[in-house]
């Protein structure tokens, strides 16, 4: 890798660099800021954060407008997740009353860096896409449910395996009109 | 809404357990008004927890996140007297910041 284009490579990483050390700064940058600015030389190659692998530079519109569970992947750039097979755990209750606050509880038995938390027939698919420190063991949160469905959680493990989670919640009221 | 981010984290055995609340309506743009018409989104789109300055979680968040969403979490690598602070950002530019420190 040499000439010019090397140069010019190279002036938009510092730059890159630059910036988002002052916004992380100013605590303005998106949620992996201070993770970005110590990669940022790799965000050139990795603008659309596709795969998990880290979470993208700003709030991803088209993946959180996604009507499908199928489509929400393909946006995200994930293929063929392995079966989380306990490295993951989704904790809920089995019927869940009203589908405006539905918890649940996510165990990351693996370590992970980045989550996705996806509810199958919901008029939007993603809920949540999450960059955490890989100590964290486990994490809840409430999300809302339309419907009966199953919910999925997709994580990229510290060791760099993407492994995917589910679990399916019946619903007795919907959370979308309700909540 | 009210007071925006509420924080509490306790030493509990040998983790420290955060709790954190973010008053927010969380509006998913699929509810229909007394108007009979749709109530615009209006929700949390980035919200980051750091732990003595440093992230230990970000997240870009959508419509089916539940009002008043109610975030918990163990932090085994946090001690007693640490600093912990919270932000959001919603989806109309709107933000709040808090702190905290682990008891």
């Amino acid at each position: 890798m040499t000439g010019p284009s090397n140069t010019l490579l190279d002036q938009r990483r510092s730059w890159l660099q630059g910036v988002a050390l002052a916004l992380a700064g100013l605590g303005l940058l998106g949620p992996t800021g201070a993770l970005h600015a110590q990669s940022a030389s790799s965000i050139a190659s990795t603008t659309s954060g596709g795969g998990l692998d880290r979470l993208p530079n700003s709030w991803p519109k088209a993946w959180f407008e996604a009507q499908s569970i199928a489509q929400a992947l393909a946006l995200m750039s994930v293929k063929q997740p392995q079966d989380a097979a306990g490295q993951l755990v989704i904790q809920s209750a089995d019927i869940a009353e009203n589908g405006a606050m539905v918890p649940i509880s996510l165990q990351f038995q693996a370590p992970c860096r980045s989550v996705a938390v996806l509810v199958d027939k919901n008029p939007n698919c993603l809920a949540a896409l999450l960059e955490i420190d890989p100590r964290i063991p486990s994490l809840s949160l409430p999300i809302k449910m339309s419907q009966s469905a199953e919910v999925y959680v997709l994580a990229r493990t510290q060791a760099g395996g993407l492994v995917m989670a589910r679990k399916e919640i019946k619903v007795t009221l919907g959370g979308c009109v309700v909540g | 809404m009210s007071q925006a981010i509420r924080i509490r984290a306790q030493v509990e055995g040998k983790t420290v357990l955060l709790r954190v609340r973010m008053a927010h309506e969380m509006e998913s743009g699929q509810r229909k008004g007394s108007d009979g018409r749709l109530v615009p989104a209006h929700f949390i789109q980035q919200c980051r927890i750091s732990l003595n300055g440093r992230p230990v979680l970000s997240a870009y968040l959508g419509t089916a996140i539940a009002k008043d969403p109610l975030f918990t979490l163990p932090l085994p690598m946090a001690q007693k007297g640490d600093k912990l602070s919270v932000s959001w950002t919603d989806s109309r530019g709107a933000s709040q910041v808090a702190e905290g420190v682990v008891s």
